[in-house]
């Protein structure tokens, strides 16, 4: 008789267990995935996850929105207890709940504007795990599923407060099905920048603001508030988010291609060289005017979608943003002068 | 015993946090508790393991010297075994924001 907690801990056989992660019961499909994160199989898996993520995307069993959400509790398995399945009520944990919802806006964001099925554009679940690790301050996307830490009350709190930082890792996803840039250098700052430019938006969009009217801050709310830091990034002042602070130190981002960050850190400065792009991308919304995901955001996706490679550059994402502009709406445009003008504020001429 | 630890990435300032400690230079509970800490994060070989698929990873290296071996660690958040931790915790909290230069 079996007698472990998962029954699926017994002698199961893996085929069967992927199968059951594909059932229209959300237990069954809970208790499955829980079996593949906890097996032998599993360590064999994540070497394999290593080199093709798309192994790991569950479909959903309707193939639409599929959220399903995660509690760690201060552990450190992924994905942890599902608490909340497509559908269920709130549960009470904010971070869950926060996790469910802006999960829900970011995969809507990407549908109703883009016509995009989830990130995969073949109805991949949405796995969310709250309450990683302990006074964890960080969060992340390990290429199959986002991780969200609770900060430590000092520095960082929760990391699903914010919108614009579960859309930014969402992001990472959309990335990786699609350009798929690799995660250093240039393609890695590019990286960062494309989830920074939609983590923003969708933020925007349920705001129903103006580029002009919005905030481009990344992640104030996931701060703890002190005079030293208004955010983790600023996309219309790249370098000015923090300073001095004793924790933080003061931003790092360059604002012009002459400042580049050339080092090592930070996988040669994915996070610190995105500013370079996000101004640009700043430049060209407020320029454009209006909403910034109705043209800029256009523009930005269908560059990202259909002319990017893993090892695109700025200047490669400059020219097609430019190209692309002209696509939707004309050679000389004022859409594609604003591309143009965006690209040279950061010293990157189209 | 020397330790280096240095992180970067992440949602934090992405130049990270560095330190470097000398068991010869801090007070004898520090450096008990430092060796303590190594020991019990088994680390005794050198090892690479970053995932190429992680995003807004936090990356942590820690180079330790003692005598005529060094070892050096690379990893992320998505790799690091939960033993390490403690020595994290510790490195982390004597380390400062690294700045441009």
């Amino acid at each position: 008789m079996c007698t472990a907690r998962n029954p699926l801990h017994c002698i199961v056989p893996p085929y069967m267990v992927e199968r059951m992660t594909e059932s229209p019961n959300k237990k069954v499909r809970s208790l499955a995935l829980e079996n593949i994160a906890a097996s032998a199989e599993a360590r064999a898996a994540r070497a394999t996850l290593a080199l093709a993520p798309m192994l790991m995307a569950s479909a959903s069993p309707k193939g639409t929105k599929d959220r399903l959400i995660y509690d760690a509790k201060k552990r450190w398995n992924l994905p942890g207890k599902l608490v909340r399945a497509e559908g269920d009520p709130k549960t009470g944990d904010p971070a869950a709940d926060e996790a469910y919802n802006y999960s829900g806006y970011t995969y809507d964001f990407y549908h109703k504007l883009f016509g995009r099925n989830s990130l995969d554009d073949k109805g991949m679940s949405l796995r969310s795990t709250v309450h990683y690790r302990t006074t964890y301050n960080n969060a992340f996307w390990n290429g199959s599923q986002m991780a969200y830490g609770d900060g430590d009350g000092i520095i960082f709190r929760r990391f699903t407060r914010s919108l614009d930082v579960v859309g930014h890792e969402l992001t990472h996803g959309v990335v990786t099905f699609t350009a798929n840039l690799e995660y250093h250098d240039e393609p890695g700052a590019l990286n960062e920048h494309f989830s920074d430019v939609f983590g923003v938006s969708i933020r925007q969009w349920r705001k129903k603001q103006t580029a002009k009217q919005a905030s481009w801050l990344i992640g104030e709310e996931i701060l703890v508030p002190a005079p030293t830091r208004r955010a983790i990034r600023d996309m219309a002042n790249p370098g000015k988010a923090y300073e001095n602070d004793p924790d933080l130190g003061s931003d790092p981002q360059p604002a012009h291609i002459d400042d580049k960050y050339t080092g090592t850190a930070d996988n040669g400065g994915v996070h610190i060289n995105s500013g370079i792009p996000n101004h640009a991308f700043y430049v060209t919304a407020t320029e454009i005017g209006g909403h910034a995901w109705e043209k800029a955001g256009r523009i930005w996706y269908n560059t990202l979608v259909e002319h990017l490679t893993p090892t695109s550059d700025f200047a490669k994402c400059a020219r097609d943003t430019f190209l692309e502009a002209g696509n939707l709406y004309g050679l000389n445009s004022r859409e594609q002068k604003a591309v143009k003008k965006g690209w040279a504020e950061v010293g990157i001429t189209v | 015993m020397k330790v280096r630890y240095e992180q970067s990435g992440g949602w934090g300032n992405p130049l990270g946090k560095t330190c470097e400690l000398d068991t010869e230079q801090l007070d004898h509970q520090d450096a008990e508790t430092l060796k303590k800490l190594v020991e019990q994060s088994q680390v005794g070989r050198s090892m690479e393991a970053r995932s190429p698929h992680a995003r807004d990873a936090i990356n942590y290296e820690i180079t330790i010297e003692e005598g005529e071996q060094r070892f050096q660690v690379r990893m992320d958040d998505t790799t690091l075994p939960e033993k390490m931790m403690p020595l994290i915790d510790f490195l982390q909290s004597r380390a400062k924001p690294r700045a441009l230069k």
